[in-house]
């Protein structure tokens, strides 16, 4: 296997909120590396800390309740959570920079596009506001939008749902960063405007050579873009492998409950496994694995103490006590 | 059960929203829903599936008139309630109930789940007695899932997917014929998306139901329903068994549609249609068949005439100019 540069390495990262009926823990232990031109997805439910792993990443806590508590974000080496606010603004937008779920609500809806497409290259690069303004016109492009002298000098009101998202991907990648974090960027969409975007963005990282964060909730998607995946369930990592090896053998009982909920194309079944009870509210969770409570494979230990990593071989990793004695087949 | 019984019959139905135009005192209509008829019968599941915008649930809507139609003729088991006004919509509501889509805001925050699920019933006069009405809103409770101690709390206490539980609860309480689900489950997560499925398909067993399924995700619609029909800008293109419809598809838009869902498993190639352009905006169609801007299979007489019903088999329909006699050569 060729080996290939760690971009971005999260190690043993925490982070929590501190709100006044107490602390709640939305991210307590992720560990996970992307390589240079890869795509890592990062799979969860709502409430699994998948979006505050990447808010986390960014920066962008600093003026809420939330605080990284402990553990290092390493970009090319260097960890970038003791930076200061202003050196943090030279990484965002210009070495990391994020696409947002809602396209409506992340444009600013009184400014123009091309307003907002050249703020970013403004804030980090040295060129006129003529050569902006092209740089902008000739991403925007790029995603493939019609008529694109016209659409930067509109408002995002006037565009559909797939054009502003066109437009989130050309502003966050219109500093040609290394690292682009998409936070479920085609769920707001409808499903043949999803293919569109998915090809766009899987186009773009050939074109640029963007290494990808891909968080969504849809194993489709995931099956679909991401070279390796990290499962996530209550701020943690349970289970991690690349794409192939996890879809033909997932191990924790949380990812295969997860791809036995979905009903799939083409398959007849009269009942679907759903995965009993509810994500626990992040104020009371269970003392051991926190999968535990709604686990059928759950024993006295599982409720006690919570399982390690355990490595199966070939980068598949997995926490859970089952592997853990070899006894899960 | 006779399964041949037609419980619905929708005949020409038409919804149009009036907004103002472009000279002032002027309207233009958007055509939500635009000369849609089908059947539903006894017993099953119809599917309605699209993509935002193409009025599936403003079909919905129609039906049980929560948005009177402005043409066309619906028959309710042998009853035409086409002229009926609201007074006396409100008997025809014991046969007809819907689930919405967004369990946050379809349940009274101020009302306790009791008083919620003893609505109907105090409405329709079906209880005697407050003993009567506490034992039926107890066992809709259990029937749903939920337990007897839950009749005291407020929407606010429950998750997502118990609180479209307690919708569900709400819609049997008047033992209805016919339950038309609006994206019932869209807002909920996939684990939870399944408990949900699962509860819908044991109710309709167990209470022998006929519903009417609306929603975007083409693998749920396909788990839940006998047979579909995919709507495109306020009409059907295609209507079908599940069977046919996902295996034979024939209109390029579901073509299109079906090809666009992203699968969950890494290994599967497939060829993916990727549909150019937006939904055109309802407020102006466009002549002819209405996908034709979008069409691959686009020819010079589907921009001048709409196409008319082809019946492939007994229960299989298409709406498409590929399939005229002419066109077959």
């Amino acid at each position: 296997m060729e080996s290939r540069k760690n971009i971005l390495e999260v190690k043993n990262l925490h982070t929590y909120f501190h709100t006044s009926s107490g602390i709640v823990r939305s991210v307590d232990g992720v560990d996970f590396t992307l390589q240079e031109g890869k795509t890592l997805g990062i799979v969860g439910e709502s409430g699994s800390g998948k979006s505050v792993t990447a808010l986390s990443i960014m920066g962008l806590l600093d003026d809420t309740t939330g605080r990284i508590e402990e553990g290092e974000i390493l970009l090319d080496g260097r960890d970038i959570v003791p930076l200061s606010k202003e050196e943090k603004r030279q990484i965002r937008g210009n070495k990391i920079s994020m696409i947002f779920q809602e396209p409506m609500t992340s444009l600013n809806p009184v400014m123009k596009i091309g307003q907002q497409l050249t703020e970013c290259i403004l804030q980090h690069q040295k060129v006129s506001k003529d050569e902006a303004w092209r740089i902008a016109e000739e991403m925007l492009r790029k995603t493939g939008v019609p008529r694109v002298e016209r659409m930067m000098k509109e408002y995002p009101f006037q565009l559909s749902g797939g054009q502003r998202q066109r437009v989130m991907i050309a502003m966050a990648l219109v500093c040609r960063p290394r690292i682009l974090i998409a936070d479920e960027p085609t769920t707001a969409l409808d499903v043949t405007i999803q293919a569109q975007i998915l090809d766009l963005m899987n186009n773009l990282k050939r074109d640029i050579g963007t290494s990808t964060l891909f968080i969504t909730h849809d194993l489709g998607v995931v099956a679909e873009v991401c070279d390796e995946v990290v499962v996530m369930y209550c701020g943690r990592v349970v289970e991690k492998a690349d794409v192939y090896e996890l879809f033909a053998h997932p191990t924790h009982p949380y990812t295969k409950g997860l791809l036995h909920s979905i009903p799939k194309l083409g398959e007849r079944v009269d009942e679907l496994e759903a995965i009993p009870g509810n994500v626990p509210n992040p104020k009371y969770m269970p003392a051991g694995c926190k999968f535990a409570p709604r686990c059928a494979y759950a024993t006295e230990k599982c409720h006690q103490a919570e399982p390690a990593f355990t490595d199966l071989g070939n980068g598949h990793t997995c926490r859970c006590w089952l592997c853990e004695k070899g006894g899960m087949a | 059960m006779n399964p041949q019984k037609t419980l619905l019959k929708v005949e020409d139905l038409r919804l149009y929203y009036p907004v103002p135009g472009k000279k002032i005192g002027q309207l233009e209509y958007i055509k939500a829903v635009d000369d849609v008829s089908f059947e539903v019968k006894e017993g099953e599941v119809f599917g309605i599936v699209g993509e935002s915008g193409c009025g599936k649930s403003t079909l919905g809507r129609a039906i049980c008139k929560l948005n009177p139609p402005t043409s066309g003729k619906i028959v309710l088991d042998g009853e035409d309630i086409s002229d009926y006004g609201s007074r006396q919509m409100r008997a025809v509501r014991k046969k007809v109930q819907m689930v919405f889509q967004d369990p946050y805001a379809s349940l009274n925050p101020r009302m306790s789940v009791f008083e919620i699920i003893a609505e109907p019933l105090k409405i329709h006069h079906l209880t005697t007695s407050k003993e009567q009405m506490k034992e039926k809103v107890l066992d809709l409770l259990r029937k749903v899932g939920l337990d007897d101690y839950h009749a005291n709390r407020y929407p606010h206490e429950f998750s997502g997917g118990q609180r479209q539980r307690i919708g569900i609860a709400r819609a049997l309480a008047v033992q209805p014929k016919l339950i038309i689900a609006d994206e019932p489950v869209s807002a909920l997560d996939v684990s939870i998306q399944a408990q949900v499925l699962n509860l819908l398909n044991k109710l309709k067993r167990e209470l022998n139901l006929t519903y009417i399924f609306i929603a975007h995700d083409l693998s749920v619609v396909e788990h839940i329903s006998d047979r579909i029909g995919v709507m495109y800008l306020g009409n059907f293109v295609e209507v079908g068994s599940k069977e046919e419809l996902y295996q034979n598809p024939l209109h390029p838009y579901t073509q299109a549609l079906l090809s666009a869902v992203p699968v969950p498993d890494p290994t599967a190639k497939k060829e993916r249609i990727i549909l150019e352009g937006n939904i055109p905006s309802a407020l102006n169609p466009p002549t002819g068949c209405r996908f034709h801007t979008r069409c691959p299979k686009c020819m010079p007489c589907c921009k001048t005439e709409a196409p008319a019903c082809h019946h492939v088999d007994g229960t299989h329909a298409v709406y498409c100019h590929l399939y005229d006699e002419k066109n077959k050569a």
